[in-house]
């Protein structure tokens, strides 16, 4: 007689579904206390404001944008907490014989479970898109097309973070270690790189001790920034939406069903014996003992470094390599004990005799640039452009002409090599060349004496002055959102005043253009810090500043569709200066005062 | 029929089964003893389809048991340590199984009922752990296996409670020639209920036999010879005692046969009785040097 059973099993499909949905219901009550209500309360604002005539689209925006973030959260706890209960049969000799000896295929066990967990995940989700669609319909919006994007988003993250949850389940025996090695995969690789960056970068000159290129394989933090919701409403009056990260959310999705698949060729080959083991697949405890032995170098290490030898710096090298041959022992030698619960374990030396040896070269291969870091400037035709950014001066340069002049001011500062001293007035120069082949070359030096003039030199020249200073497209009336100025009164006192979106073009156009053209605002002074009226209200070194933001009205979703400038000039800038007069004289303005 | 052929298991560098064999006849009711840690629990799994051996084969009917679920669903398999979902009661195991085994047999769940008498929605994690030993024949029962494979099933249970499960076990072999295999160190209990037995040891099978066989082949001699009498040259001796003038020897071989020997060589008295299957198993484990040691402390 056949069995009933394939890859698929209904009674255990059934018995997930009744065990454990607490979990599940927890899931359900959490989005429909937040998914609709933060549709509504957004609403509420509004009318309490007073403000009218929201369409469907711009509150679907706002709401969006709120509700992204945190249902992706919630999606990233609910993963990991549905695997624990699906896969719980996995950690206990008990539950795990019990299952295994069911006449079902493995296959079947682990479809059966995925598929249990992941239908509970989307099915909340379709209900909470449901009854958001009809709350918002009761108020008289339509927004059934954005709760659908909001539904489809929800579907490819779960994908993903079920998948890796998946994957994690079937590497451990241990059910606590689930979550954890979860937690480590979704952060593991830009803290890893960070800890890294701040261990080496006191020895390579150039490289950041901050900044993380490898967000992409630290997928929350990257969902969370690439996935984006906006509107612009165009001269016509036309409303029209965008949301960027969809080829983000595919990949990650692909990702998750590779994951998955990859947790159930693993589940196949699992020794069922493997329950309580802490790493339940035996080609994976040397991996573990590495990656254990790393972690702790470089947590720890730094710890011990700084406790111990009072930090890292470019004099420090064999203290650091002490800091992380200890770090890295009591991680060897703590992965080894998990792994065979015992303490007896050093019988496992050769191995941490290695790991020492890989450290040591690694760290004098780095000392005395073995890789050529430091002295790696890209070649000019393989530039696709640079971004310099200085003491809150920045400039995106793409002509030829200018990346090759970054260039060669880029390699007289690495030929120079200079470290400022400590008394020295010092800017941190950041150089991120765009390649043609997408790739990034990212350095920042710290700048102080005749280089620190060099780089002020080069980006107060006429035309780089006027790039890093103008918006990228025309500036309307119809283009610009808002615009206001913050002027110095002869007694001191600040008053705030706004413009009409003609006067902003005006002046944008006829004073502040020239202005820049004549070198009379916009210059960079490195040696004095920015205008920051965000903490005191006041305004130093200048008597006015100007904002300005505007939409690209030509915006097809590649180039930047808003931008927002902030300017502060004297009277120096005659023209925009005479602009604010005649205002003041013939505008018949009232200048309110200015409260910070 | 169950095949087990140079199976062998190695966990971390141990051969917790190192090339065993055995063979379990159709309808036989075979008890797998052994001292700890003999491989014993580590056997049962594999039959049972939860472990993968790392070489030979396990078969039943011809066969492989693992990944298997045709054969595995004509298995039921009840270990030392049951276990059952945390919230479930007996009603919800049945509905459970019900959907996986394909010859669940709902009228017989209901005349167990009558057998068992305990209470089907209460959770099974209340249960004693007699209690849940009791639940989980009834569902093991009635799935109507061709072959029930038992790691310890009665500890626990009380001896009412163990004849019935036995009598219900009896009743399947039989009507419908259900293969049994049964592992306990309650070796009183299984003399009365094997008909085959099978001794392991450290994870080699020792002797296999059926238990008529093994009975008829290793007779316990009590005997008492005149001053000057000795034993006969011949006899595979493999204990010898004695207390007073009175020898007790264990010896290999047919009843009949030895007590020949014994009466040619005239002593003044002497008793042939078969052994226990415990005395087996303690003398034939005492010449794989796992023997009762005389200690005083």
């Amino acid at each position: 007689m056949r069995s009933k059973t394939s890859s698929f099993n209904g009674s255990l499909f059934r018995s997930n579904l009744s065990r454990f949905w607490p979990v599940w219901a927890a899931y359900l009550a959490l989005l429909l206390l937040t998914v609709p209500t933060t549709f509504t309360s957004n609403l509420r604002s509004l009318l309490e404001y007073n403000y009218g005539g929201e369409s469907a689209l711009t509150l679907s925006v706002s709401w969006l944008r709120e509700i992204h973030f945190i249902t992706l959260v919630f999606i990233a706890v609910f993963s990991v907490v549905t695997a624990m209960a699906v896969y719980s049969f996995m950690y206990s000799s008990r539950s795990t014989g019990m299952v295994a000896s069911l006449p079902i295929k493995r296959e079947g066990v682990f479809l059966t479970s995925w598929l249990s967990g992941y239908l509970w995940l989307a099915g909340a989700q379709a209900v909470t898109a449901f009854v958001t669609i009809l709350i918002t319909a009761v108020l008289g919006y339509n927004t059934t097309a954005y709760v659908l994007l909001w539904f489809a988003i929800q579907l490819l993250e779960t994908l993903f973070f079920y998948g890796l949850a998946s994957l994690c389940a079937v590497l451990t025996g241990t059910l606590f270690i689930l979550p954890a090695i979860y937690v480590i995969f979704n952060f593991l690789f830009p803290v890893a790189e960070m800890l890294i960056r701040a261990i080496i970068s006191s020895f390579v000159y150039g490289m950041p001790d901050s900044g993380v290129e490898l967000t992409f394989l630290s997928p929350f933090i990257q969902l969370m920034s690439s996935v984006n919701f906006d509107y612009i409403i165009k001269a016509s009056g036309e409303e029209v939406f965008y949301f960027s990260g969809l080829k983000a959310l595919i990949c990650y999705a692909v990702v998750g069903i590779v994951m998955s698949l990859g947790a159930l060729l693993i589940y196949r080959r699992r020794r069922m014996e493997a329950a309580s083991d802490i790493v339940a697949v035996n080609v994976l405890k040397p991996v573990f003992r590495y990656c254990m032995a790393v972690g702790f170098a470089i947590t720890l290490g730094i710890a011990i470094n700084y406790l111990v030898f009072g930090g890292i710096s470019s004099s420090s090298l064999p203290f650091t390599i002490i800091s992380l041959l200890i770090a890295g022992f009591i991680g060897y030698f703590a992965a080894e004990m998990l792994i065979r619960k015992s303490f007896k374990v050093f019988d496992k030396w050769p191995g941490y005799i290695v790991f020492a040896v890989i450290v040591i070269a690694l760290m004098l291969a780095v000392r005395f640039d073995a890789f050529g870091y430091e002295r790696r400037i890209p070649e000019a035709e393989k530039v696709d452009s640079v971004y310099v950014s200085i003491n809150g001066q920045s400039v995106g340069l793409t002509e030829p002409e200018h990346i090759e002049m970054m260039r060669s001011l880029h390699s007289s500062i690495v030929e120079e090599r200079r470290v400022p001293d400590e008394n020295e007035a010092t800017a941190g120069l950041y150089i991120n060349y765009t390649l043609k082949n997408g790739r990034e070359v990212y350095r920042r030096y710290e700048m102080s004496g005749n280089t620190l003039k060099q780089v002020e030199d080069f980006l107060n020249q006429k035309d780089i002055l006027l790039q890093r200073n103008s918006f990228s497209f025309p500036v309307t009336p119809a283009t610009i959102n808002f615009a206001y100025a913050d002027i110095e009164r002869a007694d001191g006192e600040y008053v705030s005043v706004d413009l009409t979106p003609r006067q902003a073009a005006e002046l944008y156009n006829d004073c502040l253009l020239p202005d820049l053209k004549d070198g009379d605002l916009g210059r960079a002074e490195l040696y004095t810090y920015p205008v920051d009226i965000s903490d005191t209200g006041k305004i130093t070194g200048s008597r006015y500043v100007l904002y300005i933001s505007a939409d690209n009205d030509d915006f097809e979703g590649k180039d930047i569709y808003r931008g927002e400038k902030v300017y502060q000039f004297g009277p120096e800038a005659k023209r925009c200066a005479a602009f604010f007069d005649k205002l003041a004289e013939t505008a018949g303005y009232e200048f309110s005062s200015y409260e910070a | 029929m169950i095949e087990v052929k140079n199976v062998v298991k190695i966990f971390d560098g141990y051969r917790a089964l190192d090339e065993i064999n055995i063979n379990v006849p159709k309808g036989a009711i075979y008890g797998l003893v052994g001292p700890n840690g003999a491989g014993k629990s580590t056997l049962i799994r594999h039959l049972a389809g939860i472990y993968r051996q790392d070489a030979g084969e396990i078969l039943i009917d011809g066969q492989p048991v693992y990944e298997n679920p045709d054969v595995k669903g004509r298995v039921a398999y009840i270990p030392d340590e049951v276990f059952y979902f945390v919230q479930s009661g007996i009603k919800d195991m049945m509905h459970f199984y019900r959907g996986i085994y394909p010859r669940f047999d709902m009228d017989r769940y209901d005349k167990l009922r009558t057998v068992f008498n305990l209470d089907e929605k209460r959770p099974l994690r209340r249960f004693s752990r007699g209690m849940q030993k009791q639940a989980a024949f009834w569902l093991a029962l009635s799935m109507r296996p061709d072959y029930l494979i038992l790691d310890e099933p009665v500890d626990g249970l009380d001896p009412v409670m163990r004849r019935q499960i036995w009598s219900l076990i009896l009743g399947d072999v039989e009507e419908n020639g259900t293969t049994v295999l049964v592992s306990s160190h309650n070796l009183r209990e299984l003399e009365d209920v094997c008909d085959h037995v099978g001794i392991i040891h450290k994870g080699r099978t020792m002797i296999e036999h059926a238990l008529a066989d093994l009975q008829d082949n290793i007779v316990k001699v009590q005997l008492v010879y005149q001053d000057g009498g000795s034993l006969p040259e011949g006899l595979d001796i493999l204990h010898e005692s004695k207390s007073g003038k009175i020898s007790t020897l264990i010896i290999r071989g047919r009843a009949d046969e030895v007590t020949n020997m014994i009466e040619a060589s005239q002593p003044l008295f002497y008793d042939v009785v078969p052994l226990t299957l415990e005395e087996i198993f303690i003398y034939e484990l005492g010449g794989a040097e796992y023997a009762v040691k005389d200690i005083f402390i």
